[in-house]
């Protein structure tokens, strides 16, 4: 056995031999036997001194780009370089290029430095092009063998690249650091967690129908596993596939029912019917409602500072011979005074908000009907229910003010003169409401009787309950929904229809055709929204939007999921039967705008 | 600082490589390709060893060992093992694996079979290496191995285990030697000095007070990390005449 003295170090190689070190075998000086051959012994060299050891997890040899690179990953997971012309410094290493090798919140430098985030095994694969550094996780990054390699004298930064001018320099200078610039990528794979179909309404996209997957694809373009199991398509669907949850903001949308005051919250939208009234006429009209559409609103309805509740009252509506319909209040259906008559404007709120039908709708067809000379209506067996309640509506959309609305009325011969009884003590004046009965709810309860004709006219005293004397069709008595207040007042209900609109904040998404994107951070996408159509027999209603999808987020965090992906995802490609038909983009940002850059002139 | 260069970064604007999580579907029949529907092929996830023998990789994982593709780094093929793998090392067209069930190799078509120990006293294998050709080992009983393909004048290779040595006297190689090949020289370190086998001899080479903390590969040289030491590679060898041969027992 032989042993050698122990050597010491201090900067730099045996540059030539010694045959004066103790313990060294005179005659061999620096001599390597080696299958009879003498060589020169290249000299123990020192790859780094440093103050405070690296615990190492590996260490691994490779030829980059005719280099020998001596790759060490610490238990730190970070991964150093080591180099023949560089003895007794450690470098570290980093990507170049202006992609990191993953997006983090901080402005640093930090985000180019080669390092694992996790692991405490790793291992190194590689062939004449790619060294692969992997771990346990299978977390892997891989090194072009034949890329670039450069040697900075710290770490570049945005504005400043400093290269050593002299390797000498750069070895002794011991309070800077030196970094090696390679081609590195995150080449990890990952498995598709979660994916989603959502629909398009436009259709701008291909349908899709059958098995339908998603993968995600790597930075080397290796397409990885496919989502497991397929999602079944039983019919063609025009759609858009997604890897956060989204929505489309244009196309068509349901209507969820009515809401009003005193209901539970909802967290969707709200659509409501904007109108106007000439209110501040003091001509008695008739005065017309002005549409002016359908508009959302965020907020939900109610009946401002007046306290009360939902009620169900009792309303006349005649029909006449143009088709046009009438509403009033029935003076019975009045709280012990007629002062509590509801107006078109309460409050200040008008009453735009389609009113609730609620219950069936009596018709009246016979003198007996109206239970004689000075009794009220009574209930007949003329009793029309109306199949399509409780979701049924009628609009306000004209008023007359300063109506003699009577108590009681009565059957006036064979001319079947609808009159009012008694004198002054025996009616209100009030408001009568020109109202748009549906035609279907027109056209169901024209079915069920022959119509009989109630006349007014110029008899003294006759009752005309509507905007010009004519002939009266129809005469109804049907129940809706008011508010009434504590002291007895009835006030219109305020009601808007509920939608399930995306809202809140998140992505506002637009395809600018090919699969380009502009993405916008938005409070609440339906603030550039608009209605386009209202359909008034069951209010579905049509959206338009400048964008085509909305991502919501749960908080406006750079930590959101749309974000992480955004920042930190990959490519994913969409499988439908057999066939791979599309990959998702990989774009550029620019950082202070934050816009996506597809043209050198944005 | 002295002797550098330095000069403003190029590029106008700051920007950033991003990955739009949505997808539109509006220009598929440009991007069409068949794909087999492949949900079954693994990738790394949580493994416990892997190595490369030329394009394959051989990967344990959930209690598999599976072979794919270095290029694409998926793993479509697997068959199921009823071992705890120690270590695993390429070898012909395969890979050894060492297990605490014994050694055992799997070829390039994921065939599974037994290597013959019976040259060796154990197969509990404390350490191994992988040296090309060979595949070498110390085991519990002390001995170092190495594991080579045979290839006789009839029938398929296989794979046979050869001592190396035996027993060096008063060596015990102790619960966590460090083995590394290089060179043509097989290194095996203890706490503070190291064996190097060559030419059917060993050498021992002693750092004195340094602790060997784990050996590395450079170049073709050795590379020793010390604790709290310089990490150095390369170690001197004296002329061969002058060492004594320790013969095979």
């Amino acid at each position: 056995m032989s042993r050698t003295e122990r050597v010491t170090f201090e900067r730099g190689l045996l540059e030539s031999t010694s045959d004066s070190i103790p313990g060294f075998s005179a005659g061999v000086s620096n001599m390597d036997i080696e299958k009879g051959v003498a060589i020169r012994r290249m000299g123990t060299r020192c790859l780094n001194n440093p103050d405070v050891a690296i615990d190492i997890a590996l260490i691994h040899s490779a030829i980059i780009s005719g280099c020998p690179v001596c790759f060490i990953i610490s238990k730190k997971r970070e991964v150093f370089a080591a180099l023949d012309q560089y003895p007794e410094r450690l470098m570290r290493v980093f990507k170049r290029g202006f992609a990191p090798l993953r997006n983090e919140q901080r402005e640093t430098a930090d985000k180019w430095l080669f390092a694992f985030r996790r692991g405490a095994k790793f291992f190194a694969l590689e062939d004449g092009l790619k060294l692969r550094f992997i771990n346990e996780h299978g977390d892997t990054f891989t090194i072009n063998k034949r890329g670039y390699m450069q040697v900075f004298y710290g770490l570049p930064t945005l504005t400043n690249i400093t290269l050593p001018t002299q390797l000498i320099n750069a070895r002794r200078d011991d309070y800077t650091d030196i970094y090696l610039a390679l081609e590195i990528e995150d080449t990890t794979h990952n498995m598709v967690s979660k994916f989603n179909i959502v629909d398009d309404p436009m259709k701008q996209n291909i349908p899709l129908k059958g098995q339908v997957a998603v993968a995600m694809v790597n930075n080397e373009g290796v397409i990885g596993p496919l989502s497991d199991p397929p999602h079944i398509l039983a019919d063609y669907k025009h759609a858009y596939i997604t890897l956060v949850e989204a929505k489309s903001l244009r196309g068509k949308f349901d209507c969820l029912g009515p809401a009003f005051s005193a209901e539970p919250d909802f967290s969707g939208a709200y659509v409501e019917r904007v109108a106007s009234v000439d209110s501040g006429s003091t001509s008695n009209g008739p005065h017309d409602m002005v549409e002016e559409g359908y508009a959302i609103s965020q907020t939900a309805p109610t009946q401002g500072n007046v306290t009360g509740s939902v009620v169900q009252k009792t309303v006349m509506i005649a029909q006449d011979t143009d088709g046009k319909c009438y509403m009033w209040f029935d003076h019975q259906s009045l709280v012990a005074t007629p002062a509590n008559a509801p107006d078109i404007v309460s409050n200040g709120i008008l009453a735009s908000s389609p009113i609730i039908l609620d219950g069936p709708i009596n018709y009246l067809n016979t003198a007996s009907d109206l239970g004689g000379a000075a009794s009220p209506f009574v209930l007949t067996d003329a009793m029309i229910p109306l199949g399509f309640l409780p979701q049924t509506f009628m609009k306000i959309v004209g008023v007359q003010y300063n109506v003699d609305i009577p108590l009681n009325y009565a059957w006036s011969g064979a001319t079947r003169l609808l009159t009012d009884v008694g004198g002054a003590g025996d009616k209100y004046t009030g408001q009568i409401f020109l109202v748009d009965l549906k035609a279907d709810v027109l056209g169901a309860l024209l079915l069920k009787e022959t119509p009989n004709a109630f006349r007014v006219g110029t008899v003294p005293g006759a009752f005309v309950p509507m905007y010009n004397s004519g002939i009266v069709m129809n005469l109804f008595r049907a129940k809706i929904k008011m508010w009434q207040s504590s002291a007895g007042k009835l006030h219109f209900l305020q009601v808007k229809m509920k939608y399930n609109l995306p809202g809140g904040f998140g992505y506002a998404c637009r395809n600018k055709g090919f699969d380009c994107w502009e993405i916008d951070q938005v409070n609440n996408p339906l603030d550039s929204a608009t209605i386009t159509d209202m359909d008034e027999t069951n209010y579905e209603i049509a959206l338009s939007s400048p964008y085509d999808l909305f991502c919501p987020v749960p908080f406006p965090d750079e930590r959101n999921e749309f974000q992480e992906k955004l920042l930190n995802g990959r490519r994913f490609a969409v499988w439908n039967d057999k066939r791979i038909i599309a990959k998702s983009q990989m774009a550029y940002r620019d950082d202070l705008t934050g816009a996506i850059i597809y043209d050198v002139s944005e | 600082m002295s002797g550098a260069s330095s000069y403003t970064n190029r590029g106008s604007r700051a920007i950033t490589r991003v990955f739009p999580p949505i997808c539109a579907l509006d220009y598929q029949t440009l991007q069409q390709q068949e794909f087999e529907l492949n949900n079954t092929v693994e990738i790394p996830r949580d493994f416990t060893h892997i190595c490369q023998n030329g394009k394959r990789v051989f990967m344990v994982q959930g209690g598999r060992l599976m072979v794919g593709d270095f290029s694409t780094m998926l793993f479509p093929n697997y068959v199921e093992i009823g071992f705890s793998v120690l270590f695993m090392e390429p070898l012909g067209d395969g890979a050894i694996l060492m297990s605490n069930k014994g050694i055992h190799f799997v070829d390039g078509n994921l065939r599974l079979q037994n290597v013959n120990c019976s040259e060796l006293k154990s197969f509990n294998v404390k350490a191994s290496s992988n040296g090309g050709n060979a595949v070498f080992g110390i085991n519990d009983e002390e001995e170092v191995f190495s594991c080579v393909m045979v290839f006789p004048e009839a029938g398929s290779p296989y794979p046979a285990t050869i001592p190396l040595s035996g027993n060096i006297d008063a060596v015990k190689w102790g619960d966590n030697p460090k083995i590394q090949y290089c060179g043509g020289k097989l290194f095996v370190a203890r706490d503070t000095d190291i064996y190097v086998f060559r030419n059917r001899a060993w050498t021992r080479y002693d750092f004195g007070t340094h602790s060997i903390r784990s050996l590395g590969e450079h170049n073709g040289r050795l590379v020793i990390h010390f604790f709290n030491s310089p990490m150095v590679y390369d170690i001197p060898i004296i002329d061969t005449t002058e060492i004594e041969e320790t013969p095979l027992s």
